[in-house]
């Protein structure tokens, strides 16, 4: 199997610009190209990209939990052990989370943006809740699927997040 | 396809064992709940014993041997507190074995297989701890020891 030079951001990428960025980045390495110059192609491994697309999945729940959050601050104290299990899971993918990159709306200290809550919060609470379910759903997918098509090492990690991911159905209820 | 060594009749053997006993340990603790806990224990059993004989057909299929379950497990439960943790240590025990499947086995079917089952032991987990009160209920690496 001689692989081909794929064009494929690396994990630095992804951990500096995030997965639309990153995406960005890709597509403007591969339109560098053009000739056939790479002399030899470092060997490249299947479960990189499919490590990198689990990280995509964490990486824009976190984003979901600081968007619910801010939307809905009232869910602050009920959601933040939740986000944190992602975190977790960046970490079992090998891709840490850096302090500071969530949105100020989810860590300011009094998880109280200058807006005030909206007098519908419980609607709210309840609509953001439905989005973090379905969002839940499709990363623990996304996830599964991969699985048989990855190493065993990485298998177990997806399906270990997946997992996760499902139950936190039971947390998000 | 499967290299002589492969481990993957252990690892459904000790998984089904765990099934057995997930399944001894649900009528035990079934007996310890009210009418409504009661109901989601008797699904967590049949789900068990779907599995333990979707298991038993996949071993013998494969022309390995099916281990039958205990006469009894050393279980004990007292009252409702009891049997939640007891359902919970159930679930999680099981969840070890699923996760073994899906990182040791050679057959990438056991694998798919492997994650399906774990999904389903870490959900059941944090529906008993819910009833237990623990916040949040899930865990962020299931079956990881």
């Amino acid at each position: 199997m001689a692989p081909a030079p794929a064009c494929r951001p690396t994990r630095r990428a992804v951990l500096l610009a995030g997965p639309a960025l990153a995406g960005l980045a890709a597509l403007a390495s591969c339109t560098s190209g053009g000739t056939d110059a790479t002399p030899s192609p470092a060997p490249v491994d299947p479960d990189d990209a499919l490590r990198f697309d689990a990280v995509s999945r964490e990486q824009a729940l976190l984003r979901a939990y600081d968007g619910a959050v801010a939307a809905a601050p009232s869910l602050g104290s009920w959601l933040l052990p939740v986000r944190a299990e992602h975190v977790a899971h960046l970490a079992a993918l090998g891709s840490p989370v850096a302090p500071g990159t969530s949105p100020p709306g989810a860590r300011s200290p009094a998880n109280s943006p200058a807006a005030a809550p909206p007098p519908n919060a419980p609607a709210a609470a309840q609509a953001q809740l439905a989005l973090l379910r379905a969002a839940e759903r499709l990363a623990s997918a996304g996830h599964t699927a991969a699985v048989g098509r990855a190493s065993r090492r990485l298998a177990v990690v997806l399906a270990t997040l997946a997992a996760s991911e499902a139950s936190h159905e039971v947390a998000l209820a | 396809m499967r290299s002589v060594a492969s481990r993957d009749p252990d690892l459904l053997q000790t998984l089904l064992a765990a099934e057995h006993a997930a399944v001894y340990g649900y009528g035990v603790l079934g007996a310890r709940l009210d009418d409504a806990t009661r109901r989601q224990a008797r699904l967590a059993s049949d789900a068990h014993r779907a599995r333990r004989n979707a298991l038993t057909s996949l071993l013998r299929d494969r022309g390995a041997t099916a281990p039958a379950a205990l006469a009894a497990y050393d279980v004990v439960v007292v009252g409702k507190p009891d049997a939640l943790a007891l359902a919970v240590r159930l679930e999680e025990a099981l969840a070890v074995r699923w996760r073994d499947l899906v990182g040791g086995a050679e057959d990438p079917s056991l694998r798919t297989l492997g994650a399906s089952g774990l999904q389903e032991v870490a959900i059941r987990a944090a529906r008993w701890r819910a009833l237990l009160g623990v916040r949040p209920p899930s865990v962020a690496l299931p079956g990881q020891v």
